[in-house]
C-alpha cells in the first residue's frame, strides 16, 4: 500500500516510522481546519472538478479589455490590476455562494500577483509575507501556466 | 463502479454513499463492499489481534479470513450493520469477537480447553474497542498519506509532499526540508500546508467510509488521539 508514496531523493520511505505518536500528530494535522479563505480556496481547486473549474473561471477576466493570457505572459497594465483587484475584493465580500466567493479571491489574489511581480507594487495593504503566502498556497493548485506565472511573486 | 477512494467528484461527507449504494445493487454491489470492507479493514484487525490475548487462538489471518469469509457471505450480516446505525469498525470489531467465542465454544465442544483468563477477556470489550480503534488510527493514517501521496504525483505536487514527510513524519525543519527542493523555508511551510490539505482531505474520506459525519470528523480524530497519548 505504501510503495506508492511518492518521495523524492533520499526520503526514507515512512512505513516503518508510523509509531503512536506519530499517527497522533498527523491526525492533528488532519484536524486543523482550514479557516483561511486561501486554504478552503486551495480546497475548491483540488481535484479533477476543482481544476476544470478553475479552467472555466480563468478563460475570461471580468475587465473588459483585460485578457486572460495577458495575465499569464505579462507585462500588464497596472490599471487594469487596480480594477481587478477591485472587483474580485467586491465579488468576494457580496458573495451570495462560496463558488463566488472563492472566484473572487481568486481574481484578487492574481491581481495582487500580477502587481507585485511585473510593476513592483502591492496593491494589498496586508503583510507582504501573508499576502505571499495566500498566493502560493492558492498557486500549487491552479493549471501550470497560471501556477508557474503566480509562483513569480517569490522570486 | 469505481472503488470509494477514487471518487474524486465527492467530498467526504457523501463517501457512505458509495457503501449504501453497492449493497442497493444486488449481489454484484454486495461482493464488492466485501472486497473493500476486507482491503480496508483486515489489516488494523490482524494489528489488533497480534496485540491482543487472542492471538493464541491462532493464525490472525487465518482468524480474520474465516470471519470475513463467514460473515460476509450472509446478506443479513451487512443489513444488521446498516439498521444498527453503527460505525463500521465497531460492527466489525464486535463481530470478529462473536465470531472468535463461537470458535471457542466449537473447540470446548471438541474437548479442546480454553484459559479462564482468554474467556474473562472476551467479555471486557472495552479495552478491545481501545485497542482496535489505535489499530484502525493508524491504518486510516497510512491510507490517507498513500492516497494523498498519489493525488499530489498526480497533481504534480510531489515536491510538497515530500516535504510533508519530511516535516511532518520525519521531524525535520522546514530550514532543511528546502535545501533538496531550492526553496525558502517560508515556501517550503507553504508547500507543505497544500500537502497537507491533500491529506486533511483523505483522512476527511477514510472517516466518512467508516461512517462519520462530516460535522463530526473533528470530535472523531480528538477521539482517535486521546486514544494514542
Amino acid at each position: 500500500m505504501m510503495s506508492s508514496i511518492p518521495s523524492a531523493g533520499d526520503t526514507p520511505n515512512p512505513e516503518g516510522g508510523l509509531d503512536h505518536s506519530t499517527v497522533s500528530h498527523l491526525l492533528g494535522v488532519a484536524a486543523e481546519p482550514a479557516v483561511r479563505p486561501a486554504d478552503a480556496l486551495a480546497i475548491r481547486l483540488g481535484g479533477e472538478e476543482g481544476r476544470e473549474w478553475a479552467c472555466r473561471i480563468l478563460e475570461s477576466t471580468p475587465v473588459e479589455g483585460l485578457e486572460a493570457h495577458d495575465l499569464i505572459q505579462g507585462p500588464t497594465d497596472l490599471d487594469q490590476l487596480k480594477q481587478l483587484h477591485r472587483l474580485g475584493k467586491k465579488r468576494f465580500h457580496d458573495a451570495e455562494s462560496n463558488d463566488d466567493r472563492h472566484s473572487g479571491l481568486l481574481w484578487y489574489l492574481i491581481a495582487i500577483a500580477a502587481a507585485m511581480i511585473d510593476h513592483e507594487t502591492e496593491l494589498s495593504s496586508q503583510p507582504r509575507s501573508e499576502v505571499i503566502d495566500a498566493i502560493l498556497i492558492v498557486a500549487d493548485s491552479l493549471p501550470e501556466d497560471w501556477r508557474c506565472r503566480l509562483e513569480m511573486v517569490d522570486q | 463502479m469505481a472503488k470509494p477512494e477514487q471518487k474524486k467528484d465527492a467530498f467526504p461527507a457523501t463517501q457512505m454513499e458509495w457503501i449504501h449504494e453497492r449493497m442497493d445493487a444486488g449481489k454484484e454491489g454486495r461482493r464488492e463492499v466485501a472486497s473493500h470492507l476486507m482491503d480496508v479493514y483486515a489489516e488494523p484487525l490482524r494489528i489488533y489481534l497480534l496485540g491482543s490475548s487472542f492471538r493464541s487462538a491462532g493464525e490472525p489471518e487465518e482468524l480474520i479470513n474465516g470471519f470475513f469469509a463467514n460473515r460476509l457471505s450472509r446478506d443479513d450480516y451487512l443489513d444488521g450493520w446498516r439498521a444498527s446505525d453503527k460505525r463500521l469498525r465497531r460492527w466489525l470489531i464486535n463481530g470478529l469477537i462473536f465470531y472468535i467465542k463461537e470458535e471457542f465454544r466449537r473447540r470446548k465442544k471438541s474437548g479442546t480447553p480454553i484459559s479462564p483468563e482468554l474467556e474473562a477477556d472476551l467479555e471486557d470489550s472495552g479495552d478491545h474497542y481501545r485497542a482496535f480503534d489505535q489499530a484502525w488510527a493508524a491504518s486510516i493514517v497510512r491510507r490517507a498519506m498513500s492516497e494523498a501521496g498519489q493525488i499530489c504525483q498526480k497533481e504534480g505536487l510531489a515536491e510538497h509532499w515530500d516535504i510533508f514527510i519530511r516535516h511532518h513524519v520525519q521531524q525535520q525543519p522546514y530550514a532543511a526540508c528546502c535545501r533538496d527542493h531550492n526553496v525558502d523555508t517560508a515556501r517550503a511551510a507553504v508547500m507543505a500546508r497544500t500537502a497537507a490539505a491533500r491529506f486533511r482531505e483523505a483522512i476527511c474520506r477514510q472517516l466518512s467510509l467508516d461512517g462519520a459525519d462530516e460535522s463530526s470528523f473533528n470530535d472523531e480524530l480528538a477521539g482517535l488521539r486521546s486514544l494514542l497519548q
